[in-house]
Parts: structure tokens; sequence; C-alpha cells
């Protein structure tokens, strides 16, 4: 090998070497962005880890949230019927007071006091205190019974 | 008078208030006749026929006349 042919091959090794050195820069810089890349990736996979979870959570909050309003909603409706039946059954017992009261088969004794006090010709107004009594041994007797016999 | 109803006022709330109002209503009535404020026809009727040995007719009779008078004084009452 001559001189020349050496440096032919020194100047071709030393172009090589160039070319080389740039491929192995533009490598790392590749590997670079790459790992910028993987990080980003990273980063939003944990965010979107995160999202789940909170979805999650708040799918779990929602349904023990909405399994209490129902809870709620149905001890309403049932204390609603309670009411409503109890309404209605003491208004029934009510009106048959009232219906008593107004029909002349209930009344005060001061009603039973002016009845006989029209017919004072027939009858001793006296019977007042007697008919008093009579009616709370009635009662005592009844065990606090009340109504009338129909 | 306009009254204001609380938002939180339910129909469960009005049928309770409903229960309670009517019950005690009816509580006042039986405390009545437990205390022989209020008294039942037949009480007054049985005690003329226990008394005044009358026939079941006369005392019929009587037992009709005190309720309609009863009625007519409850009619006055309401007036």
């Amino acid at each position: 090998m001559n001189i020349t042919e050496a440096s032919k091959i020194m100047k071709t090794v030393a172009l090589s070497k160039s070319k080389l050195d740039k491929k192995n820069e533009r490598i790392k810089q590749l590997e670079a962005e790459l790992a910028q890349s993987n990080d980003k990736l990273h980063r939003q996979n944990n965010e979107y880890i995160e999202v789940c979870f909170n979805i999650s959570s708040e799918r779990e909050v929602l349904k023990t949230e909405l399994a209490e309003a129902v809870g709620k909603q149905r001890q309403s409706e049932e204390s609603a019927d309670h009411y409503k039946a109890k309404a209605e059954e003491f208004a029934k017992e009510l009106s048959e007071f009232k219906r008593q009261v107004a029909a002349g088969e209930l009344f005060t004794p001061q009603t039973i006091h002016s009845f006989l006090e029209t017919k004072r010709d027939r009858w001793n107004p006296l019977y007042m205190a007697d008919l008093v009594k009579f009616a709370a041994e009635r009662q005592r007797r009844n065990g606090g019974g009340y109504g009338t016999q129909r | 008078m306009v009254h204001s109803v609380s938002p939180d006022y339910s129909i469960t709330d009005e049928l309770r208030d409903r229960a309670v109002g009517a019950e005690s209503e009816l509580a006042e009535f039986k405390r009545q006749i437990a205390a022989t404020e209020l008294i039942p026809v037949d009480v007054v009727t049985n005690f003329v026929a226990e008394d005044a040995l009358l026939t079941d007719d006369e005392v019929w009779k009587i037992r009709e006349a005190i309720k309609q008078f009863a009625a007519e004084q409850a009619k006055e009452g309401e007036k």
C-alpha cells in the first residue's frame, strides 16, 4: 500500500466516522424524544387511571345516595300510608260521634235536664243527679265503652 | 288570611297533622263520654226503663222523644 492509498482510506474512514457520529447524535436525539414521549404517555396513563378511579368512586357514592333516597322515599310512602289510614280511621269514628250528636243519640246532661224540665208535670227533674250517677256507673261497668245500641 | 306553607311540608306531614287532629278531637269525645259530660241516649232510656217500670213501647217512645229533643238542641247549638 502506498501513501496515496493509505491517505484515501483514512479519508474514507474519517468520513464514515463523521457520518456515524451524526447518526449516533440523531439516535440520542430520538432516544431523548422517545423518553419524553414515554413520560408524557405515562403521565396521561396515570391521569386516565385517576379519572377512572374517581368515576368509580363517584359511582359508588351515587349508588349509595340513590339507595338512601329510595329508602327514604319508601319510608315516606309507608309513613304517608300509615297516617292516611289513621286519619281515615279517626275521621270515620269522629263522624260517627258527630252523627250521634246530630241525631240526638249523644248529648250533654244539660240537654236531658232541659228535656226533663219540659216534662216537669210528668217526670221529676231530680232524676238528673241519679241519671248522671247511673251513666257514670254504666260507663264504668262497660270498661269505658261508649256508643249507642243500634 | 293567607297561611304560608313551608316547602318542606310534605303530604306525609299533612296526613300526620290530619291524623293527630282527628285523634285529639276523638280523644276529647271519649273523655267527655267517660266523664258523663256526654251521655248516650241508650244510657238514659235504660235508666228510665229500670227505674220507672215502663213497657218496651213506652221506653222506645221516651227514647225517640229524647233523641228528637237532643237533635233539635244540637241543631240550635250549631246556629
